[in-house]
């Protein structure tokens, strides 16, 4: 960007560039020293400060005693009763949700619920944000200002403490949409024909290898709208059409997770957006493509990098999230992760730490698998999100 | 760029266009399927609402719906399309739980006043909440007969007399007669063949089994049966009590008539007063600025506020510039290419970050007791390791109002650190080489060309970022309420705040566990100015982060 | 030309899916629009009999329960379906959700129709009006007076009592051989044992439940009681009973028997790991110390300044739902499933409660724990029940906490609790 040249102001010469001269021929320990090897002493302390308490969570979960203040930090006996324990008493089954237990705290579900609820919150939030984001970057319209701040000054107010509000507006929507309805099949058939209709005729119109994006668009949409019809097929038959929303649903608390789609991420991917540059959609448009052309082709996959970050964000906060759960969600069944665990910290006097400790370390697992692998994506995303 | 007019012509061209007319028809035939979907589902939760009578509700949908239809088919209002879904969300879940809140503050929503005045008449006339009961009432023995499909009589028998009474209950909605009237049971032929004094069948009607009742009558709560003595009243699906109904409302005079003391209720602060005693419960009513004047004038209020207020502000920028200083640490121990096993250390550094919160932070709160937990050992540990072997660490984290402050911020600075290392790898990364290379060969040393080159194109891209961490960190409730719960406590006010309590921690107990049971009206007064005060601060460091400008130089 | 065509062609399919939509939901009503009508005739005319919606499956009941209570009584739920055909849903709330749940739920028609909790929520549940008496009718006699008048306010029964529970002191039967009776012998153990172990007493630092024994034992009181009605305009908080009872704590903390880093979770860690000779805390506890495998007793708490400790004594039971839909229903589980020997028992063993119920109890009080807690509580004080109740325990809990951090002496400590009470009940806070 042009800025560029304005920020750096020209520096004061002094002292012989060491870049040039690092470049020595026989590595000498202190010089390896100065120029790496710190680096790792810093990184080395740094790791300490971060896994010190994981590092306690790993131990406390196969540890025989239950307490997390007073043993010692290598157990003196070790078990896994810890971790089978969470999982004692459930089936696989095949179905919605994945797991039958018999225990009254049904762990494998909760860890299910959360993914999935996590999943389809993140996807939309995503899309969401995406679609404002194209909007306040390449559209001109009256109060565009106004709602860009408007948005980030909104999503400030601290959702959770309105949580009488958003409790009685579940409520009013669940008498609203008392029970999942049912509906004869070709409600959900017609739609879905659509979709694949549609499908087969974008593959048919254009090259569809070429327009890939455009081609997983239409389809990730329809599998997502397939797979939430899918969740709420109802237990004995028919198809339910509206799911049920309000208190004690997972659509419910989706639709609260929601409420925090665009805001700061719009930010972000309006940034992103900025820095591609209009030329691309400009010639796009002389050859007569359509607004939702130049997203779905150009934008949205040049967009993608951050895309995936602020997914992998949004997801984790979801994953983690704790209060609205709480709040919204009575059911053991339909727990999550988070809420789910809260129920062996709150038992009116005693945790199970150990217990606890195991369900942490399995819960945490995903998301740093997650990172773990997208890592080099992230790194390399952020370096494009932030750059101006 | 093309401005807006230009673009939606180009868009209807477009769909006209022969080359692209298929294409643009299916996006088109996708519009109206959706759009439809959406009215039919509209249309589908009218009556609903308008059963519910939850008319602003319908209003807004109303009047949303039609704002959605005209967006999606007035070429005007194009750019819209695209805010629509954010924002249909943004305003049901955001918006309107703002507006909501600011109605709380106005009423006296709290323990005692809970329900709506509606709820309230109705326990009282129609519950089991408030009957006048004779000290010795017996328990009835009850029976349910079928006489007609859906149509049910009922019977007690009162044990100690051996009476029988049968008739048709009428609901707790209805007035209460003026004379009882029962059926006659020596007319009718009545079955005892057990001999237990209650008949098994009357007229040829069958008495319905004890559980039956429940699936055939589930309303079974809301049946009186008058007989002499007062009203019967179903107990168990077996049994019935025998009680007056105290409290009877006259709908047209809106009066409540105290049966027990012969004489008409008053209304006193939002509850019934009968006789001089409030009755419990009381309702929630709009009572003006009450809330409000107390937020900002009573001192038993504000000063704690204050308070808090201040320590918020601290922890907020301290927490902020801590996760941001060692997150940019981190990130330029890493800028070396040629440092190995990056990657491994970058996955371990974000394991906080990727840890569940909620988990962590319980887990910390163990780790920071002064005598048993592992952070006192860990310091003892290291000072061993310079020499200190004797050394004894017994740093009060949790009890000490400086530590505890300390504690909290470590915390919350371990957790973000993650979060600024990533978001500053990126950033460092995408600074052009050339720029800083180019102040190298001018001579620059290398803190120069830091602070001269890199950290304001840093800040460029990162400024954004640190106002909205730190509205989020003023925020952070799960923190402190985790880490101390808002303690050590401050015992010199009347209201329940604690050294570490930050304003949304101390709205959260006001709320919930205030020391007078949950005050929702205050606690909604507090959200808002919590809410102003943090949007002020945003909107202000926006408006004076002339870095912004360049960045979103769109803006 | 075109244009005009989309937009009829739109709306025609708009139309249709309207039409297929609202067909649908008329469909799926007709139930509901029916039942309506069929009530309202019914209000029109009382002399027939009454007529109601006869429905395939019955609603099920629902019962919010803990997990020192939810195995149990998913049991009986279950016997309950069994029997009569009627399901139970048994939910896993945690008990320090309860309350606030129900106060929040309970009108909206989302709470369940029993719950159970702790006798002192009475009062504030009732203020809201979210609770139902229950009729126990001539069965009151079944239970302990104890636990009927404490769960028993303004003349009517709030709910079925089920446990009564009082703290008692739990000893290292290897380490200490003959529980203290006093304090001061108490105290001489501790210094024999020396550092054998590493915190000789643990008490739940900064808890008010437990550290009323200090409060109640000198003459200190909360509220006053007479002829079975609270007075909450006479409050004893820092009356000189209390502060002498807390000044004998300031001086367990001083010599470091009281340790201000011992909270709940550390005390039972301590206790079990065999690190701590005594605990002082109530019968939930009794299942994990029976876990852990150490040689455990329970002795009734040891006098304090030569008088007998006051504890607290709780009483815990389900309560009725005031919104719920099936009173009756609710009301039958509890009398005749929940009210019985066996069930009382059942419930004692899981978490171990002494049972309300006479006659459970004499099923049990051969068992040494039951007897030593019974004993601490026959000394004991019922929490009081009054709403004014819950501007005490954050306040009393302060004072705790600010004798442990030793930054405040017991008279200010209890000075200022008694004032902020005051500030909260009249109305200022």
């Amino acid at each position: 960007m042009a800025t560029y040249e304005h920020e750096a102001t020209v520096p004061a010469p002094r002292e012989e560039a060491q870049v040039v001269t690092a470049r020595p021929n026989r590595p000498s320990f202190r010089r390896w020293f100065r120029e790496t090897g710190w680096r790792h002493i810093a990184a080395l302390l740094g790791v300490a400060f971060a896994l010190f308490p994981i590092a306690w969570i790993l131990t406390s979960s196969v540890n025989t005693l239950d307490s997390l203040t007073t043993v010692k930090f290598w157990p003196a006996e070790t078990t896994w009763a810890n971790y089978t324990g969470l999982f004692e008493g459930c089936q696989w089954d095949f179905g919605f949700p994945p797991f039958v237990c018999e225990s009254s705290t049904p762990f494998p579900n909760w860890l299910f619920n959360s993914i999935k609820i996590a999943l389809i919150a993140s996807s939309a939030q995503l899309v969401m944000s995406a679609l404002a984001a194209y909007s306040f970057s390449r559209l001109r319209w009256k109060g565009r200002r106004f709602g860009l701040i408007s948005i980030l000054l909104i999503q400030m107010f601290p959702q959770f403490l309105a949580f009488v509000a958003i409790f009685l507006l579940l409520d009013t929507l669940e008498t609203t949409f008392p029970a999942a309805r049912q509906a004869p099949i070709w409600v959900v058939v017609i739609p879905l024909l659509v979709i694949a209709i549609g499908a087969y005729a974008i593959g048919r119109m254009r090259n569809w290898e070429k327009d890939r994006m455009r081609w997983i668009l239409w389809f990730v949409g329809g599998a997502l709208a397939f797979g939430a019809l899918a969740i709420y097929v109802g237990s004995d038959f028919g198809v339910t059409v509206f799911p049920k929303i309000g208190l004690n649903t997972h659509t419910g608390l989706i639709m609260v997770y929601l409420g925090g789609a665009v805001g700061v991420n719009t930010w972000l991917i309006k940034g992103f957006m900025d820095s591609i540059p209009t030329s691309l959609d400009e010639a796009a448009r002389v050859d007569g493509a359509t607004d939702w052309d130049i997203f779905a082709k150009i934008i949205f996959p040049l967009t993608q990098p951050i895309l995936i970050v602020i997914f992998i964000i949004t997801f984790i906060g979801l994953y983690n999230e704790f209060i609205l759960a709480q709040v919204l969600v009575n059911d053991v069944d339909q727990f999550t992760y988070a809420t789910g665990l809260n129920l062996f910290i709150d038992s009116q006097y005693t945790a199970k730490w150990g217990r606890i400790s195991a369900a942490a370390v399995i819960g945490a697992a995903p998301i740093v698998v997650l990172f773990l692998i997208m890592q080099d994506r992230i790194v390399s995303a952020l370096q494009g999100a932030v750059k101006g | 760029m093309a401005d807006l007019d230009v673009q939606d012509d180009q868009t209807t061209a477009g769909d006209d266009a022969p080359e692209q007319q298929v294409r643009a028809g299916a996006g088109f035939w996708v519009k109206v399927i959706g759009l439809a979907l959406f009215d039919a589902i509209v249309l589908a939760v009218i009556p609903s609402l308008i059963e519910q009578g939850a008319t602003v509700a319908l209003i807004s949908i109303i009047v949303g719906t039609l704002g959605i239809n005209f967006i999606f088919l007035s070429h005007r209002t194009y750019a819209y399309r695209w805010l629509v879904p954010g924002v249909v969300f943004l305003t049901i879940l955001m918006v309107w739980p703002i507006i909501f809140s600011v109605y709380v503050a106005f009423t006296n929503w709290s323990t005692g006043n809970f329900l709506t005045k509606d709820q309230v008449i109705e326990q009282l006339t129609e519950g089991g909440l408030s009957l006048i009961e004779p000290d010795d009432a017996p328990t009835l023995d009850m029976l349910w007969f079928e006489v007609a499909p859906g149509e049910f009589k009922m019977l007690v028998r009162n044990p100690d007399t051996d009476e029988l009474f049968y008739g048709s209950p009428r609901t707790v909605q209805d007035p209460i007669p003026e004379e009882i009237v029962l059926d006659d049971l020596e007319a009718a032929a009545v079955v005892d063949a057990d001999g237990d004094g209650l008949p098994e069948s009357i007229d040829g009607v069958e008495a319905i089994n004890t559980f039956a009742v429940a699936q055939k009558i589930p309303d079974i709560d809301s049946f009186i049966l008058d007989i002499p003595g007062g009203e019967a009243r179903a107990r168990t699906l077996s049994t019935a009590r025998l009680a007056q109904t105290r409290f009877v409302w006259d709908e047209t005079t809106e009066v409540m008539f105290d049966r027990l003391n012969n004489e008409n209720c008053t209304e006193v602060d939002a509850a019934f007063s009968c006789a001089g005693d409030r009755i419990n419960p009381g309702w929630r009513e709009v009572i003006g600025f009450g809330n409000i004047t107390k937020v900002a004038t009573d001192p038993g209020f504000r000063d704690p506020f204050v308070r808090v207020f201040t320590w918020n502000v601290i922890f907020a920028v301290v927490v902020v510039a801590f996760q941001f200083i060692l997150g940019l640490g981190l990130a330029m121990v890493f800028q070396d290419p040629k440092m190995k096993f990056k990657r491994l250390y970058r996955s371990l550094l974000i394991v906080p970050y990727a840890a569940p919160a909620f988990i962590s932070l319980v887990i910390w709160r163990g780790m920071l007791n002064r005598s048993f937990g592992q952070l006192n050992r860990a310091l003892e540990g290291i000072g061993s390791f310079f020499g200190l072997l004797d050394l004894e660490v017994a740093i009060p984290w949790l009890t000490d109002p400086f530590w505890a402050k300390v504690a909290v911020i470590l915390v919350t600075v371990w957790q973000g650190v993650p979060y600024f290392f990533l978001i500053n790898s990126g950033a460092l990364q995408s600074i052009p080489k050339e720029l800083t290379e180019a102040a190298r060969v001018d001579g620059a040393a290398a803190p120069q060309v830091f602070r001269k080159v890199t950290f304001p194109l840093l800040m460029v891209s990162i400024a954004p970022l640190l106002i909205a961490s730190f509205s989020f960190n003023f925020n952070n409730f799960l923190n402190i309420f985790l880490i101390t719960g808002g303690g050590p406590p401050l015992t010199q006010y009347a209201v329940p705040v604690g050294e570490t309590d930050i304003l949304i921690s101390f709205t959260f107990d006001l709320a919930v566990e205030s020391g007078r049971g949950a005050l929702y009206g205050l606690a909604s007064a507090l959200t808002i100015f919590i809410f102003f005060i943090v949007a002020t601060i945003a909107a202000f460091s926006f408006r004076f982060t002339k870095r912004l400008e360049t960045i979103y130089g769109n803006l | 030309m075109r244009t005009r065509f989309r937009v009829i062609v739109g709306l025609v399919l708009a139309l249709s899916l309207i039409a297929a939509a609202c067909g649908d939901d008329e469909g799926g009503d007709t139930t509901a629009a029916t039942t309506t009508q069929a009530t309202t005739t019914t209000a029109a005319t009382t002399t027939t009999a009454a007529t109601t919606t006869t429905t395939e499956a019955a609603t099920p009941l629902l019962i919010w329960a803990d997990d020192t209570r939810e195995p149990v009584l998913t049991q009986v739920a279950a016997e309950f379906e069994a029997a009569t055909g009627i399901p139970v849903n048994v939910e896993l709330v945690g008990f320090g959700d309860q309350r606030n749940n129900a106060i929040q739920q309970n009108p909206t028609g989302e709470g369940p129709d029993i719950f159970i909790g702790a006798h002192d929520w009475i009062g504030e549940l009732t203020a809201n009006g979210v609770i139902e008496p229950v009729d126990v009718g001539s069965r009151g006699g079944e239970f302990f007076d104890t636990a009927v008048s404490a769960f028993s306010l303004d003349g009517q029964l709030w709910g079925l009592p089920y446990a009564i529970e009082a703290i008692a002191l739990y000893y290292n039967a290897d380490l200490v051989p003959t529980p203290p009776t006093t304090f001061e012998e108490l105290i001489t153990i501790c210094d024999d044992l020396g550092d054998s172990v590493e915190q000789c007493i643990g008490f739940p630092s900064g808890d008010a439940y437990h550290h009323y024994a200090f409060f109640g034992s000198n003459g200190g009181y909360l509220f006053g009681f007479e002829d079975g009605v609270y007075d909450a305009a006479d409050r004893g908080i820092d009356s000189e009973g209390a502060i002498e009872g807390f000044t004998f704590l300031d001086t367990l903390v001083k010599d470091g028997y009281a340790n201000p880093d011992v909270d709940y979770g550390a005390m039972a860690a301590l206790f079990t790991g065999g690190q701590a000779a005594f605990m002082w805390t109530g019968p939930w506890e009794l299942p994990n110390v029976q876990d852990s495998g150490i040689n455990y007793g329970v002795a009734k708490l040891p006098a304090i300044n030569g008088d007998t400790a006051v504890p607290f004594v709780g009483v815990q039971g389900f309560f009725v739902n005031s919104f719920s839909e099936q009173k009756a229903l609710a009301q039958t589980f509890l009398l005749d499933y929940v009210a019985t020997e066996d069930v009382m028992v059942q419930l004692f063993e899981l978490g171990q409660r002494a049972p309300a119920h006479i006659a459970s109890f004499d099923k049990v009080a051969s068992d040494p724990d039951v007897q030593a807690f019974g004993a601490s509580a026959a000394d004991g004080q019922p929490m009081p029940s009054i709403s004014e109740m819950s501007a005490v325990w954050g306040n009393l809990g302060d004072a705790v906490a600010a004798i442990y951090n030793q930054t405040a002496d017991p008279t200010s400590a209890l000075q200022t609790a008694a004032e902020a009470v005051t500030a909260a009940i009249e109305g200022s806070g």
